[in-house]
């Protein structure tokens, strides 16, 4: 890895140059066009390896088993399969819905925000993130779908007009909530597809002809890369990732609406939209962490995908996390500072009630854990970031459990409490929706390009129109390139005579 | 077919509620009547109004039933009702399809008979409400609203049984003339202990007819008969200042005079609200006792001492007063209870003659003797006064040892078993009564379940439903009452009791039921008519006037003098060291376990334990401890890291608490049945529920009994444990000497409420009449009432949201009608009648016991109930107060549940209900996770389709077995959608009734028009014209209440209605205040009426907390 070397100050132009850390390379080992191609569309052109399968054919099996079958009896047999009460309405269905929306966030924010702001080590990581993002609202998307009682009716949901004139409760958060979904939904599938038309016509163009060089030519809408075409495409791409930005805010913030607008103790508090969205990118970027780390193992993409990219992931998820930590706190100072007494006995019931142990695993796992990337070792030993991201993920799941499950059961009137605890019909779907993630994602690494090949090469110096003009560009690019690669090749001429 | 015509009176003039029929009648021109006879040639016959044929409206009921049957009365569900509609072709007198007929009844019971008004559709009775027009009415317990399921029950028992076996009703005919034909039949009749003028009269005859024939009464929880032969005491409570119950649950279980008086007493204002709270104006309720009752609940002061101490105390109280038959008893010597005696004894002596002490009727003769002295003594006895002996028809009757010993000795070789208890079952152990019947010729039972006595009997023939039958009953007072059917008997070989007599009479013995031949009236109609000539005099006027009011007023039992025994008393038997006492409680679900088989009274959850479709042994707390069972139980409150409880049920199915198990052994019997706390009961003492444990089948994992004996149905069996073989007839109520030990078993339990306390919550209030140090005088604490809890220190409610248009005109606002209620914590005592009814009014299913346990119980009306204990109180830390509050939807003007729902399926209505669209429900449960008040259910399976009593049945979805069709669903109210799964329900305040009232007025407003000859034009239509009646509708908890707690009215009728008088109390207070959901349904703090001198005084009344 190259380290940063610090420059002597000099006088340009434009006043005395300052030092200046040099940039961490976002490709590494000096990599061409053309390798980086070749790389990427190996992971599709190639066959998979047998870890691939080890880990396709469960997770397909698991999805159709745990989605396929459990929804068959759920909504045949109805709704009592699962562990709900006449206390506790909410289980494991909004748990997980409100779970999985929450790692759908990372994926905007990576492909929109960082866009907008110009972060270029997002090349290496949006197309996933993004596909992960279309993945986990798709499995999202179930549970508030067939939790209700007669999903057969659901279509009362959508404002179509019908005989008896009755339209929406648009005081709804749960109305809220299918519009801001289902336009997250439907903007993120867009923004990726758009992302992704020049790589589909790069693996179009590497194709033989047949069913497959089809298929490619057909998705990637005739791109023949011209420069009236990549015009258009980075102003459309562009408007898009405008579009986007506020759907990061504007989802996890409606979702959050559907406890923050009741008058429930423990969720009707001002705090949760930003505190939600706060902890939706924190979730995301575990999980982008999570999927990321071993697939670059697996197909060879350390070069692509640098420490220097896990470092930033890392540095989020500890900004968010303590964001998520303060936020823990917040609620439980508000609640004592209120004077209500409902609302104290809600939050002291839930640090020490009959869920406490799911107050403890969330707050070790979201607040404790991700400290841990204070320390640069930390964020550089994989064992340890995958760690952390696991338990950011199982935290985040326990976040949502304690906020319903832990409400619910011990509202207003004592004489209804009862607890909750799941059903195998919940647990299995579950499960069976990571199965589906999974199977969908590994899908996507056998089928799409994984890394954006068009974008993640403009973060090449020579991708810099002006990389070899010396007057126009102060840091000499040409000659940081000439040096960096002498500097490379007189390390593997050293490697290779020892 | 001959015209049928109804056996009931005409419309009284001016009455609006029959609509076409009156309408004809005034319109009835030339150009109408053939108009008529083109479209109704039926209801030309109508008109005719003519007594050509004598028919009963039986057989009209009969064809009514049969085509009901056939109908299956399409229910009106969320989807497309499958649903066949055969219309008449002959119209019957009055029906008019869906609207309700109302007709006067009562249920005969052994404490006197409750008079009824029975709803009926199309000739289905469907739903009971007290007979408000009756000098006896007391509101209808539990009991009485799940009656009428037991009509339409599915183990009923519809066919006659010989030895067991299927036989048929002519066969049993041909027994029973040979029998009628031998007047030297040995023949020994036993009836129940409710008094019927009838029966008694056809008694009289048939001892006449045969001559060796012999009488008996008996039921399973009947007490000592001590004031002699049919004399029994009445209490009027109206007339009692002061009330002292030992061991005697007379607000609930134990009935010993109209409950209405004495509610009506615990309320400061006055039974209407009319008066300033004045707090010497209430009555005063002590209460010893052993386990807890509602009645105890409701007492100002409650000493609790295990039974065989009760002896003593009531000769304490006795000696005090200077009663002669307590001298040769002794009395308690306890320090700490005679200091809660003393003040008692004062308080009694000030109010001679005003008070009254009653004993449990099941107490021990030496106790109850004790107790009518001191009443004797005190003043109390007589007419006019809190107490008088009545004597009823109920005379020359044997008990069961008298008819064992005529058995044993073949005085007695023919059994006719016309109780509605079950001897087999329920008959003290010791007697072995099962031997007796083995050794008679003939053992006929009849009942309508085919219990163990049924099966055990030579002949077992079913009963009719006291809905199906003719015959007449006394209430408590003695006032005679009819019992007249609303429906033949849905199954030919029903017979009735009257019936069997009647046949038995004749002499080719040919029993007639239902209908006669050719339409002619049953033979019971006949008697009961005979019988009536005698009291209310000759001629159909007053017959007419009996049917229509249901009673014949000025009847009553004649007041007597009682001579008590004055010998020594026989003390019962006395505390054993180191071991425990039992107490047979009666059940509040199965009585005696004559319920076992209904539903909704086993899925109604215990006023005191919360306990549904079992029963348990109760223990205190303290004895918990000392049995080391005390951290087992109370361990199960906890949760493992699988959210799963740590001790999962038997079925392995769920979130079941279970109870440890423990044996106790006495009077030479062991049982084995799980334990549960139950706070303030006595120490070292065990309550145990009888009328449990009647049958199992192969689903019956603890070995409880011999299985599949088809003893009990579909509902009870597996359910609980039979407490009857460790009761013996010397020891009937309470056994001294058990010893306990533990099984290291464990037994799920469904248990409705899990936590006990308020936890600083001030939910359900209450105030003393007392003056409080720190919460000041009676007045100070009634305006401290809307301050209690948090709610001083909650700032106003201000909304956001305009009320009103800029003409100062509230939107969405009715002006006729706006609803509201209030309930009375103060007069309610928790007793789960209000539940029933709203079962019964609004066709909600029963989820079973593992569903309950679940929480997925449906019922409307949630019963909490609370234990409060002062911090300070050192006079007995382990006797809680007791405050129970029925929550149901309180439809919130500013309605939590209506904001959030997607979909619009909950809204308001302009009448000020939050109303519930099921069609529209797509069941997100939004709405019931944002009701703080969980007043929601969800149909989580399709609890009326799928029969949630086969186990696992609900769980098979598509494959599991259905029930559309069966005879629960002739039961339903066809104003009542019956909800599918996957929709929300609630509370609607009975909103059909409400549409329906509107409806009546608006036709009545017509109708007055019509008969003023105005065209419909020049009829004025003003708010006057169209609001209802003030108070007139009444909603079926208010209906059903013995405690008059609840309320109901129009707000916009100001102060007239009694509703809006209540609520204009300083008590009235809304519940959780401080969201502000602005809540229609108030509740009024509950006042304790504690005497001053008592050692417990200080602690009385303080269940809620002030934060002052």
């Amino acid at each position: 890895m190259a380290s940063a070397t610090e420059h002597a100050p000099s006088t340009t132009r434009q006043g005395p140059k300052l030092p200046v850390l040099e940039r961490e390379k976002l490709i590494l080992n000096g990599r061409s066009y053309h390798w980086i191609t070749d790389r990427i569309c190996s992971v599709l052109e190639n066959r998979q390896p047998l870890l691939w399968w080890l880990l396709f054919l469960p997770s397909a099996l698991i999805a159709a088993i745990g989605v396929g079958l459990s929804l068959t009896y759920l909504v045949s047999t109805g709704v009592g399969v699962w562990g709900m009460s006449n206390r506790t309405f909410w289980g494991w269905d909004i748990t997980n819905f409100v779970f999985w929306i929450g790692i759908g966030h990372a994926g905007t924010l990576i492909s929109a925000v960082l866009f907008l702001t110009r972060q270029n080590w997002r090349t290496s990581i949006n197309r996933a993130a993004e596909a992960m993002t279309i993945f986990a609202v798709m499995c999202a998307g179930i549970f508030p779908a067939f939790h209700v009682g007669r999903v057969w009716m659901a279509w009362f949901l959508a404002p179509i007009p019908n005989s008896n004139a009755i339209w929406q409760n648009f005081k709804s958060p749960l109305l809220w909530d299918v519009f801001a979904v289902s336009t997250y939904f439907t903007i993120s599938l867009i923004f990726w597809y758009l992302g992704m038309v020049p790589d589909l016509a790069t693996i179009r163009d590497r194709c033989k002809p047949g069913l497959r060089k089809m298929l490619y030519g057909i998705f990637s809408l005739g791109w023949r890369g011209g420069n009236r075409q990549w015009s258009h495409y980075e102003m459309a791409y562009l408007l898009l990732a405008a579009l986007s930005t506020p759907l990061v805010l504007s989802v996890h913030s409606v979702v959050s609406f559907d406890f923050a607008t009741s008058v429930v103790p423990g969720w009707h508090t001002t705090i949760f939209p930003p505190y939600f969205v706060a902890g939706a990118i924190f979730g995301g970027f575990a999980m982008v962490l999570t999927i990321m780390v071993p697939a670059r193992q697996l197909y060879g993409l350390h070069d692509l995908i640098t420490m220097k990219h896990i470092d930033n992931m890392a540095k989020i998820i500890l900004l968010t996390g303590t964001i998520v930590g303060y936020a823990y706190l917040m609620e439980l100072f508000v609640a004592y500072y209120s004077g209500a007494l409902y609302e104290m006995e809600a939050f002291r019931i839930r640090i020490t009630g009959p869920y406490w142990w799911a107050y403890l695993a969330m707050m070790s796992c979201n607040v404790l854990s991700p400290q841990l990337f204070w320390w640069k070792w930390c964020r550089e030993n994989l064992w340890v970031v995958m760690g952390v991201a696991m338990c950011v993920n199982i935290g985040m799941w326990f976040e949502r459990f304690v906020i319903i499950v832990g409400t619910l059961g011990r509202m207003f009137l004592p004489g209804d409490w009862k607890t909750y605890s799941p059903s195998w019909v919940e647990v299995s779907l579950f499960i069976g929706t990571i199965g589906m993630f999974l199977s969908l994602f590994l899908l996507f690494l056998r089928f799409l390009p994984c890394i954006n090949i068009a974008e993640v090469k403009w973060t090449l110096l020579e991708s810099d129109p002006h990389f070899d003009d010396k007057h126009d560009h102060p840091d000499h690019g040409a000659d940081v390139v000439a040096a960096y690669q002498h500097e490379l090749h007189s390390k593997g001429a050293v490697e290779a005579k020892a | 077919m001959s015209k049928r015509i109804w056996q009931h009176p005409e419309v009284p003039a001016g009455e609006t509620t029959v609509s076409w029929r009156s309408l004809g009648q005034l319109e009835d021109t030339p150009e109408f009547r053939s108009w008529m006879e083109r479209e109704f040639p039926q209801g030309v016959a109508e008109m005719d109004n003519e007594e050509d044929a004598e028919t009963s409206r039986r057989s009209f009921l009969k064809l009514m039933g049969a085509s009901t049957a056939l109908a299956g009365f399409g229910m009106v569900a969320c989807r497309r009702p499958e649903s066949y509609i055969v219309p008449y072709n002959k119209a019957p007198e009055w029906i008019i399809p869906g609207k309700a007929t109302y007709y006067a009844s009562s249920r005969p019971t052994a404490s006197g008979a409750v008079p009824l008004v029975v709803t009926t559709f199309e000739g289905r009775p469907t739903k009971v409400a007290p007979n408000t027009l009756h000098p006896d009415m007391s509101g209808t317990d539990a009991f009485t609203q799940a009656s009428i399921l037991d009509l339409y029950s599915p183990s009923r028992s519809r066919k006659v049984l010989k030895q067991g076996k299927p036989s048929s009703r002519a066969e049993f005919e041909a027994a029973l003339a040979a029998l009628a034909a031998d007047k030297a039949a040995k023949v020994g009749f036993v009836f129940g202990e409710d008094v019927s003028p009838t029966r008694s009269r056809l008694a009289k005859e048939l001892a006449a007819k045969f001559t060796d024939a012999k009488f008996y009464s008996y039921e399973a929880l009947s007490g000592a008969k001590i004031f002699g032969d049919g004399v029994r005491a009445v209490a009027d409570f109206s007339k009692a200042d002061r009330v002292v119950a030992i061991d005697c649950d007379f607000a609930s279980l134990d009935f010993q005079g109209s409950t209405i008086p004495f509610f009506e007493r615990r309320k400061p204002e006055g039974k209407d609200y009319s008066k300033k709270a004045d707090g010497a104006s209430m009555n005063r309720l002590y209460a010893v006792e052993s386990a807890f009752s509602l009645t105890g609940g409701m007492a100002d002061h409650r000493l609790r001492v295990a039974p065989s101490q009760l002896l003593g105390i009531a000769a304490y109280i006795g000696s005090a007063l200077g009663v002669s038959q307590a001298a040769g008893v002794t009395a308690t010597t306890d320090e700490k209870t005679i200091s809660w005696l003393k003040p008692l004894v004062e308080d009694l002596q000030a109010a001679k003659g005003k008070s009254v002490v009653v004993a449990g009727s099941r107490l021990p003769a030496a106790i109850q003797t004790l107790v009518a002295a001191i009443n004797e003594k005190l003043g109390n006895v007589g007419e006019g006064k809190p107490l008088r002996y009545v004597r009823t028809e109920n005379e020359g009757f044997g008990d069961i040892a008298k008819l064992k010993a005529d058995l044993d000795g073949a005085t007695v070789d023919t059994v006719i078993l016309l109780t509605p208890a079950n001897p087999i079952l329920d008959a003290p152990a010791d007697l072995k009564i099962s031997d007796s019947f083995a050794k008679a010729k003939t053992v006929i039972h009849f009942g309508e379940r085919t219990d163990a006595t049924a099966l055990a009997a030579t002949w077992h023939v079913p009963s009719s439903h006291y809905l199906e039958s003719w015959s007449d009953a006394r209430t408590h007072n003695g006032v005679y009452t009819v019992v007249q059917p609303m429906i033949l008997p849905l199954y030919s070989d029903c017979a009735s009791e009257v019936e069997i007599l009647s046949a038995l009479l004749t002499d080719d013995g040919k029993l007639v039921t239902g209908e006669g031949a050719d339409g002619k009236p049953s033979p019971a109609y006949d008697a009961v008519r005979k019988t009536f000539e005698a009291i209310g005099g000759k001629g159909s006027e007053p017959w007419k006037k009996l049917l229509r009011d249901g009673f014949h007023a000025g009847t009553s039992f004649e007041t007597v003098a009682a001579t008590l025994a004055t010998g020594a008393l026989t003390a019962p038997a006395a505390a054993v060291e180191g071991t425990y006492e039992i107490v047979f409680a009666t059940d509040a679900s199965v009585y005696d376990g004559r319920w076992i088989d209904n539903g909704w009274l086993q899925e109604a959850p215990d006023p005191i334990s919360k306990l549904c479709w079992d029963n348990a042994a109760l223990i205190a707390p303290q004895t918990a401890k000392d049995m080391g069972l005390y951290n087992e139980i109370v361990e199960l409150e906890k949760v493992s890291a699988l959210g799963k409880r740590t001790n999962v049920g038997e079925d392995g199915e769920g979130e079941h608490r279970t109870g440890p198990m423990i044996k106790i052994t006495v009077n030479g019997a062991s049982l084995e049945i799980p334990v549960m706390i139950s706070f303030g009961q006595a120490e070292k003492t065990i309550v145990l529920p009888l009328g449990y444990g009647q049958g199992f089948n192969d689903e019956d994992k603890f070995d409880r009994g011999a299985k599949n004996t088809g003893t009990v149905g579909q509902v009870g069996v597996n359910s609980g444990f039979n407490a009857y073989p460790l009761r013996t007839a010397a020891a009937s109520y309470f056994v001294t000497g058990a010893a306990v030990e533990k099984t290291g078993k464990r037994y799920p339990l469904a248990v409705i409420q899990e936590h006990h306390a308020m936890y600083g919550r001030a939910l359900a209030r209450e105030v003393s009449t007392q003056t409080d140090e720190a919460k000041g005088d009676f007045a100070e604490q009634l305006e401290g009432v809307k301050l209690q809890g948090n709610d001083g220190h909650a700032p106003e409610n201000i909304s956001l949201y305009k009320q009103q248009n800029n003409k100062g005109v509230s939107h969405l606002w009715d002006e006729l009608h706006q609803w509201g209620m209030s309930i009375d914590l103060s007069s309610c005592m928790g007793c789960n009648a209000c539940l029933i009814a709203c079962q019964a009014e609004n066709n909600i299913p029963i989820v079973g016991k593992e569903q309950v346990a679940r929480g997925r119980e449906m019922h409307w009306i949630r019963m909490d109930r609370y234990y409060a204990i002062d911090q300070h109180n050192d006079f007995d830390p382990g006797n809680p107060s007791f405050v129970p509050q029925p929550v149901a939807c309180v439809q919130c003007e500013s309605a939590p549940c209506e904001t959030v729902c997607p979909v619009n399926a909950t809204v308001h209505s302009e009448d000020g209900l939050n109303v519930m669209a099921y069609n529209r429900c797509i069941g997100t449960r939004y709405c019931a996770n944002n009701c703080p008040y969980k007043a929601r259910r969800f149909n989580f399976f399709d609890y009326n389709k799928r029969n949630p009593l086969v186990p696992h049945n609900l769980y098979k979805g598509p494959f599991g077995e259905k029930q559309v069709g069966t005879a629960p669903h002739l039961q339903r109210n066809p104003n009542v959608s019956v909800r599918m799964r996957g929709v929300m329900e609630k509370c609607t305040y009975c909103v059909q009734r409400l549409k329906d009232a509107k409806i009546r007025q608006k036709r009545g407003q017509k109708q007055e028009a019509l008969l003023a000859g105005k065209a419909s034009p020049d009829s004025q239509v003003t708010t006057h014209t169209l609001r209802i009646p003030v108070d007139s509708v009444k909603v079926a908890c208010q209906e059903a209440c013995p405690a008059g707690g609840i309320e109901f009215g129009n707000l916009k009728d100001g102060d007239k209605s009694v509703m809006v008088r209540a609520k204009g109390v300083d008590r009235n207070y809304d519940l959780l205040n401080y969201i502000g959901t602005k809540p229609r349904t108030s509740y009024l703090a509950r006042v304790k009426n504690p005497n001053d001198k008592m050692p417990d005084a200080a602690f009385v009344g303080k269940a809620t907390i002030h934060m002052h």
